[in-house]
C-alpha cells in the first residue's frame, strides 16, 4: 500500500522520539534511585544487543516486513496467530500512554475540560498519520526530534544554577540488586519498546542497514533520557524525584530566573506531548500493521482507526484515575519481554537454522547435479 | 471517557470516516471485506464500552489484571 519508501533518517528520528516519549510514562528514576543515570548508560548498551538481534532478524529476511518473518519461519498459522498476539501488545503499550498522555494534559493544563474534548481533537489526527503511512510518521518525527533535542538541552543549561551535584552521591551507592533490578527495567521499557518501531523496516528503503539506523535512534533516545535523568535527579534528589508524577514537568518548574525566565515547564510540557503523539503513532501504526498481517491484508493501514478507539478505551477500561495507571507501570515491562525477546529469538535462531539447512540442501543438490552430469559423461 | 454523548459522537464520526474511506485507495476488494468483518465488532465493542463508561461504572480492570499477573512480574 505504501508508496513512498521511508529513509534511515527518519526511521532514527521515530526511534528516538519513542524513547524520549517514554519519560511521559515512565519515570527515570528507578529503584537505583541516584545512580539511575549509570542504569540509563548500561541500558542503552545493552539495547545495542537487542538491536543487534532485530537487524540480524531482519537481514536474513531482507526482503521480508517484521511481521511477514514470523509467517515465514513459524508457518502461516502459528506466524498469523503471533501477528495478533503483537497486535494486542502494541494496542495494550498504546493505551497506557494514550490514557497517561490525556491525564498529563488534564492535570497539568486543562482542568476543566473534559478528556472527550482532547481526544476529539487528537485522536482523528493521530489516526489520519497513521493512514497516511509510515513515511508520514517519519517525516513528522524528522522535523519533532531537533526541536525536542533544543528544548532539553536549553532546560539542562538554564537548571544549572538549580542543581546540586551531591545530588548523585554515594555513586553506586544503590547497591548491586537495585542496579541490576533497573538497568532490566529501563532496558525492558522505553528501549525494548523499540519492537514496535520495528515495523517500519518493512517499508524502508533496501539499502539502508537497520542496525545502524536502530543504534542512531537508541543513541538520540538514551543521551535524551541520560541528560533529563540528570538535569531531574541533580535539581531535585532522587528521594523528591520519586514523589512526582511527571519528574521533567517538576523538576524544570523549579527554574525561574528573574521576572524573564520562569514558567519554562512548558517547555517540558510541549516535548512531553509531541514525543507522546509519535509514541501513540508507532504503538498504532505497529497494532494496525500486526492486525493487517493477521488477517492476511498484507501492509494495510485501515485497521489504524478502530485500534486507535480500542486504544482510547482500554485505557479507561484499565484504570480509574493516574494513580492506577502510575501503579501499573512496574508491570509493564513483564508484558513487554515475550515480544521484545522471546518471539524475536525464537524466529532468529529458527531463521538461521532453516536457512543453513536450505544452504545444505542447495549444496547437495549441486553436487548431486555434477555427479550426474560427470557420469553421463563417462 | 465519562461523557457519553461526547464519546459516541466521536466514535460514530471516526467509524463512518473509516467506511466511507473504504475501498478508496484502490486496494484488494476482498481485503477490505475483510478489514470491514474485523471492524464491525470493534467498534460494537467501543460503542459498549463508551456506554458503560459514560453511565459512570468504573472498571478499574489495572490493578485486577497486576493482581492476576502476580507480585513476582513486577519488574520496574
Amino acid at each position: 500500500m505504501e508508496k513512498r519508501k521511508t529513509t534511515g533518517r527518519k526511521i532514527s528520528s521515530v526511534i528516538a522520539l519513542q524513547t524520549i516519549g517514554s519519560s511521559l510514562v515512565i519515570s527515570s528514576i528507578g529503584p537505583a534511585m541516584q545512580d539511575s543515570w549509570i542504569v540509563v548508560i548500561i541500558a542503552v548498551g545493552l539495547s545495542i544487543l537487542l538491536a543487534w538481534m532485530y537487524g540480524a532478524l531482519l537481514k536474513l529476511y531482507p526482503d521480508r516486513g517484521f511481521l511477514q518473518i514470523f509467517q515465514e519461519v513459524f508457518g502461516n498459522t502459528a506466524g498469523k496467530a503471533i501477528c495478533g498476539i503483537y497486535a494486542a501488545y502494541a494496542v495494550f503499550a498504546g493505551a497506557q500512554t494514550f490514557y497517561i498522555y490525556n491525564e498529563f494534559i488534564k492535570i497539568v493544563g486543562l482542568n476543566e475540560t473534559p478528556q472527550v474534548a482532547i481526544l476529539m481533537v487528537s485522536l482523528p489526527l493521530i489516526i489520519w498519520q497513521v493512514r497516511s503511512g509510515p513515511d508520514n510518521i517519519g517525516s513528522c518525527s524528522k522535523f519533532l526530534l531537533p526541536i525536542a533535542l533544543i528544548f532539553v538541552g536549553l532546560t539542562f543549561l538554564l537548571g544549572i544554577p538549580f542543581m546540586d551535584a551531591d545530588n548523585l552521591k554515594p555513586v553506586l551507592g544503590s547497591g548491586p540488586t537495585a542496579l541490576v533490578h533497573g538497568t532490566f527495567s529501563t532496558l525492558v521499557a522505553p528501549f525494548g519498546e523499540t519492537v514496535l518501531a520495528v515495523p517500519f523496516f518493512g517499508v524502508a528503503d533496501r539499502n539502508i542497514k537497520p542496525l545502524r539506523v536502530m543504534v542512531k535512534g537508541i543513541l538520540i533516545g538514551g543521551a535524551v533520557l541520560l541528560t533529563a535523568t540528570l538535569r531531574n535527579l541533580m535539581i531535585l534528589g532522587a528521594p523528591t524525584c520519586r514523589l512526582f508524577l511527571f519528574v521533567s514537568y517538576d523538576a524544570v518548574g523549579i527554574i525561574s530566573i528573574g521576572d524573564f525566565v520562569s514558567r519554562i515547564s512548558v517547555l517540558i510540557g510541549i516535548n512531553l506531548v509531541l514525543s507522546g503523539i509519535v509514541r501513540i503513532d508507532v504503538s498504532l501504526y505497529a497494532a494496525s500493521l500486526s492486525v493487517s498481517e493477521a488477517l492476511g491484508t498484507r501492509g494495510s493501514t485501515r485497521p489504524a482507526a478502530c485500534c486507535g478507539l480500542l486504544m482510547v478505551v482500554l485505557g479507561y477500561i484499565l484504570y480509574n484515575n493516574m494513580l492506577s495507571a502510575v501503579d501499573f507501570i512496574p508491570y509493564i515491562p513483564a508484558i513487554g519481554i515475550p515480544f521484545q525477546f522471546i518471539f524475536p529469538l525464537i524466529a532468529l535462531i529458527t531463521g538461521r537454522i532453516k536457512s543453513t539447512r536450505r544452504k545444505k540442501q542447495a549444496g547437495n543438490g549441486a553436487g548431486e547435479r555434477q555427479q550426474c552430469r560427470e557420469n553421463t559423461e563417462n | 471517557m465519562p461523557d457519553l454523548l461526547l464519546s459516541l459522537i466521536l466514535t460514530a464520526a471516526i467509524a463512518a470516516a473509516d467506511f466511507l474511506t473504504a475501498g478508496k485507495d484502490g486496494g484488494d476488494a476482498k481485503a477490505e471485506k475483510r478489514l470491514t468483518w474485523f471492524s464491525v465488532p470493534v467498534y460494537a465493542f467501543v460503542i459498549f464500552a463508551d456506554i458503560v463508561l459514560g453511565l459512570g461504572v468504573q472498571l478499574d480492570l489495572g490493578p485486577k489484571l497486576a493482581e492476576l499477573l502476580g507480585p513476582w512480574m513486577k519488574i520496574g
